[in-house]
C-alpha cells in the first residue's frame, strides 16, 4: 500500500483560501475544524528513533490514543488506548502488541516526552462517484512545544495525504494533481522530527559510544582534553535524569562516564600536570562513591525478578520482605544522592574540570607525552596494558587466589577503556575483533567478581534484616539459597576462566595486538 | 489482533448492525480495525458503500490463489477497513470441505493480518455450518446478539451444548440482548430472569430502535448520523464492555 504523504505548504495566505483552492480541484467532503494535541515519546537515548519509530499520544479528554508508528512512512505498528499519560515503562503496559514492541527496545529505559505538536486541523475526504471516500486529506496549522515549559513556536502548515486501502489509483491521481496545481513536493522528514529540531533539541544526539574521529598526529594532551570533554558532557547530560529518578540508566550512564574519566586521567599518562591528575582523580573517585549506594540497590532491584525466578516456586513468596527492604534502602540512598548531586562540591568539580579541559594547551610542555602525537602515546599505553594483562593472566593457575583474578579484571578494564578511547586510530575490523576478545574475557572476570560481591552483599542484607526484625526464618532461608546459588555461579565462572583466557591469549590474537599496537620505528 | 465474531444461528437478530457499529467504535478510538463481511447478502458491505464483490470469488481466496491485500477496501472512516462480501460465499461450505483442514481455513487466512489490525470483526451468516465452525476456531470473542424471547433462550442453550461438545478452547462467548422492546412484557421478563444463570452475559443491551433501521438509508453507522440516539449510546456501552474483556 502507498504510504501517507506530507507536504509543507509555504504559502502564507489564510487557510480558508487554500481550502477553496482544494475544493475547486477535487470532489471534497469537509469535516469540522478540530484541535489536535499530539505528544511524542522516546527514551533519553532515542531507542525508538534509532529504529525509525516513535510513540505518539493523542489526547482526547480523559482518553489517550497511543500509536507506535514508523517515522519513514507513518505506518502504524501497534495501538493502545489508555487513561491520561502513557505509562513510562514497557513493563507497565498491558499485555499486547504495543508492549511486545516496546519491551525489547526500551528494556529498563523510561519513555519521556520529546515534543508536543498542537494543531488546528481540518480533515477532508476525496469522494468518488458513489460518494465513497477514496483518499483522505488533512490540512494542519501546527505549533510545537518542548516538554516542561520549554521552547514554543510555529511549526508550519502541513498538508497530509492519507491513502484509503484498496484505492491506490485515486491516491496517485490526487498526489499528481496537488503537486501540479499547488507546486508542492512531499516532505521526506516527519513533522515530529522538525518539531524536535525547532525546539532546540538534537534528534538522536545522546550516545555513550566512544567512537571519536582522531587524527593520529595530533598532540596527545589536546586529544586527551577532547576525550575528557566528551565524557564530561555525557556525565552532565545524565545529572538531571538521575536526580529526578526518571529511570535507572541515567545514574548508570553517569557512573560509567565517571569511571571512564578516572580511567582516562590515570591511563593517558604524562599529558596533564601530576597535581591536576591527583586532585581530579580524588574528586571523581568521590563522585563514584556518592553515586554507588543507589546504583547498588538498583542492581539488586533489577535482578530481583531473576533472583525470585531462580528459587523453587514454594519459596518465592518468602523473598517479598527482601524486596520491601531494598525499596526502603533505595529511597534513602536516592535522597542522599540528590543532596550530593546538588552540593557545591559536585558543581565545583564539574565546572573546574570543564574549565581545565576547555583551556588551551601550552605551546611547550615539560610533560613527557603532552606534545607527542596521540597515535604513539595511545599505542604505547595499549601495548603496555596488553602485556600486563597477558602477564597477570598467565600467572593464574588452579591455585591462584581470588585477588589475582580481581587484579586481572582491573587491568583488563583499563585495557578496554584505553582501546575504546583510541579506536578511531586503528583499522576498524581488526580492532573490533580484538576489542571483542577483551570484552569476552572481561565478562568472565566480571561474573567471577560480581557473583562474589553479590553473595557477600546479600549475606550482609540478610544480617541487617535480621537485626532490624525485618526477616523471619523463611525469608532468611530463601536469601540463603540465593547466596548459595551466587557462590555456585562464581565457581562456574572460575572454572570457565582457563578456557576463556586461553582463547584471548591465542596466537592469532597475540599477533594482531602486536601488529596494531607495538610501537616500532621512529616517531614522526 | 483480537478477532470478534458476531454470530447467531438465527437471522434477523441485529448481527450486522452490531458488527458495523462496534467496528466503527473500535476504529474511532484509534484501533486498526477490519470488518469481514462473511454473509453472502453483503449487508455490512452495503452499509459502507462498498460493492459486495471480491475478485475471483471465495474460490480463489480459499484455494490460496489470492491474498487479502488486493481485496480489502478502506471505508469512509479512518482505521476502518472492510473485506467485502461476495455472492459466491453461499458456496463457501463446499469449498471449505475440499480444503486440507476444513475447520481452520479462516484462521489461516487471517493470520497474515495480525500485524496490521488490532481488531477483526466477523459478520457471520446465520446457521451452524462449516463456515461457523471456522469462525469458532478463529475467533477470540463470540458476540451473541439475542432477542429476549423464550425461543432464543432455547437457541442459546443449543449453542452452549455445541460448544461443550466441540470444546473450542480460548473462545469467550459473550451473549447480549439485542432488539429489546421495553414495551413487551416477555422481553422484560426474560431479561430479568436470564442473566444470572448465564456466564459471560453482558449487561449492556441494544434497544429496538428505528435509528438502527435508518442505517440502511444513511449507509453509515448509527454514531455518524444520530450520535446522541439511544441506539448509538447502547452500542457505545456494549463496546466499552466488550473491549474491557481481556
Amino acid at each position: 500500500m502507498t504510504p501517507a504523504l506530507q507536504f509543507l505548504i509555504a504559502d502564507e495566505r489564510p487557510l480558508a483560501e487554500l481550502e477553496e483552492r482544494l475544493k475547486a480541484l477535487l470532489s471534497l467532503q469537509f469535516e469540522p475544524e478540530e484541535r489536535v494535541e499530539r505528544r511524542y515519546y522516546d527514551s533519553f537515548d532515542w531507542r525508538l528513533y534509532h529504529r525509525d519509530l516513535s510513540l505518539e499520544a493523542v489526547f482526547a479528554g480523559e482518553r489517550t490514543q497511543l500509536r507506535l508508528f514508523d517515522l519513514l512512512d507513518d505506518s502504524t505498528r501497534a495501538t493502545l488506548e489508555v487513561t491520561g499519560e502513557p505509562p513510562r515503562f514497557a513493563w507497565d503496559y498491558p499485555k499486547g502488541a504495543l508492549r511486545d514492541n516496546l519491551e525489547p527496545m526500551l528494556q529498563v529505559r523510561a519513555l519521556l516526552p520529546v515534543v508536543t505538536i498542537l494543531a488546528r486541523a481540518r480533515r477532508m475526504r476525496v469522494l468518488n462517484r458513489d460518494d465513497k471516500t477514496v483518499v483522505r486529506l488533512m490540512v494542519e496549522e501546527a505549533r510545537f512545544r518542548a516538554p516542561q515549559g520549554g521552547a514554543e513556536g510555529a511549526l508550519g502548515r502541513y498538508l497530509r495525504l492519507i491513502p484509503v486501502r484498496g484505492y491506490d489509483k485515486a491516491m496517485q491521481r490526487t498526489r499528481k494533481l496537488l503537486e501540479k496545481e499547488l507546486g508542492i513536493e512531499p516532505l521526506m522528514e516527519h513533522p515530529m522530527l522538525r518539531a524536535v529540531e525547532l525546539s532546540g533539541q538534537r534528534v538522536g544526539e545522546y550516545s555513550t559510544k566512544l567512537d571519536f574521529k582522531l587524527s593520529p598526529k595530533r598532540r596527545a594532551d589536546l586529544v586527551a582534553k577532547e576525550i575528557h570533554l566528551h565524557l564530561l558532557r555525557v556525565l552532565e547530560a545524565n545529572i538531571e535524569g538521575a536526580k529526578a529518578d526518571l529511570d535507572t540508566e541515567f545514574l548508570h550512564d553517569l557512573r560509567v562516564a565517571t569511571r571512564r574519566i578516572r580511567s582516562a586521567l590515570t591511563q593517558i599518562k604524562g599529558v596533564f600536570e601530576p597535581d591536576i591528575v591527583a586532585h581530579f582523580k580524588a574528586e571523581f573517585a568521590w563522585i563514584q562513591e556518592i553515586t554507588g549506594p543507589t546504583r547498588d540497590m538498583d542492581v539488586y532491584l533489577l535482578k530481583f525478578d531473576d533472583y525470585r525466578g531462580s528459587l523453587p516456586a514454594w519459596v518465592r513468596p518468602d523473598l517479598t520482605p527482601f524486596h520491601a527492604f531494598l525499596l526502603e534502602r533505595r529511597a534513602e540512598a536516592q535522597r542522599r544522592l540528590v543532596t550530593a548531586l546538588e552540593s557545591a562540591r559536585f558543581r565545583r568539580i564539574i565546572d573546574e574540570w570543564r574549565g581545565y579541559c576547555e583551556a588551551p594547551v601550552p605551546e611547550r610542555s615539560h610533560l613527557p607525552n603532552a606534545i607527542r602525537p596521540i597515535h604513539w602515546v595511545a599505542s604505547e599505553r595499549i601495548w603496555r596494558m596488553y602485556r600486563r594483562v597477558m602477564k597477570e593472566g598467565r600467572a593464574i593457575d588452579q591455585n591462584a587466589p581470588a585477588e589475582a583474578l580481581h587484579e586481572l579484571r582491573k587491568s583488563c578494564k583499563k585495557l578496554r577503556y584505553l582501546m575504546e578511547f583510541f579506536q578511531g586510530l586503528y583499522p576498524r575490523r581488526a580492532f573490533r575483533r580484538l576489542l571483542k576478545s577483551v570484552k569476552i574475557l572481561l565478562d568472565n572476570l566480571g561474573d567471577f567478581q560480581d557473583f562474589e560481591v553479590q553473595a557477600h552483599t546479600l549475606r550482609g542484607f540478610a544480617e541487617q534484616m535480621f537485626e532490624e526484625n525485618k526477616a523471619d526464618a523463611d525469608t532468611l532461608i530463601a536469601m540463603g539459597i540465593l547466596v548459595g546459588d551466587l557462590l555456585d555461579g562464581q565457581t562456574q565462572a572460575r572454572a570457565a576462566f582457563e578456557e576463556r583466557f586461553g582463547r584471548f591469549a591465542e596466537k592469532a590474537n597475540r599477533r594482531q595486538f602486536k601488529r596494531l599496537f607495538k610501537p616500532s620505528g621512529r616517531e614522526s | 489482533m483480537r478477532i470478534v465474531a458476531v454470530y447467531n444461528i438465527k437471522g434477523g437478530v441485529g448481527k450486522t448492525a452490531t458488527a458495523v457499529n462496534l467496528a466503527y467504535l473500535a476504529a474511532r478510538t484509534g484501533r486498526r480495525t477490519l470488518i469481514w463481511d462473511l454473509d453472502p447478502q453483503g449487508a455490512a458491505s452495503f452499509y459502507f458503500r462498498i460493492k459486495p464483490k471480491i475478485k475471483g470469488g471465495s474460490k480463489k481466496l480459499i484455494k490460496g490463489k489470492r491474498d487479502f491485500d488486493g481485496l480489502i477496501k478502506g471505508t469512509d472512516f479512518e482505521n476502518l477497513d472492510l473485506l467485502p462480501a461476495d455472492f459466491s460465499y453461499r458456496h463457501m461450505d463446499l469449498l471449505l470441505d475440499d480444503a486440507k483442514k476444513p475447520t481452520h481455513q479462516l484462521q489461516r487466512l487471517l493470520r497474515p493480518l495480525s500485524e496490521e489490525y488490532d481488531y477483526v470483526f466477523l459478520d457471520c451468516p446465520p446457521s451452524i455450518s462449516l463456515v461457523s465452525e471456522n469462525v469458532f476456531a478463529a475467533a477470540d470473542i463470540l458476540l451473541l446478539p439475542m432477542i429476549p424471547t423464550t425461543l432464543s433462550i432455547r437457541t442459546l442453550s443449543q449453542l452452549v451444548d455445541f460448544f461443550r461438545q466441540h470444546s473450542h478452547k480460548g473462545i469467550r462467548v459473550l451473549p447480549f440482548f439485542s432488539m429489546v422492546d421495553r414495551r413487551k412484557n416477555m422481553h422484560l421478563d426474560v431479561m430479568q430472569n436470564l442473566p444470572k444463570k448465564l456466564k459471560g452475559m453482558l449487561t449492556a443491551y441494544v434497544p429496538y430502535a428505528s435509528d438502527v433501521e435508518r442505517m440502511g438509508i444513511h449507509r453509515t453507522p448509527v454514531g455518524e448520523f444520530a450520535p446522541d440516539s439511544l441506539a448509538a449510546k447502547a452500542y457505545e456501552a456494549l463496546w466499552r464492555e466488550v473491549s474491557a474483556r481481556r
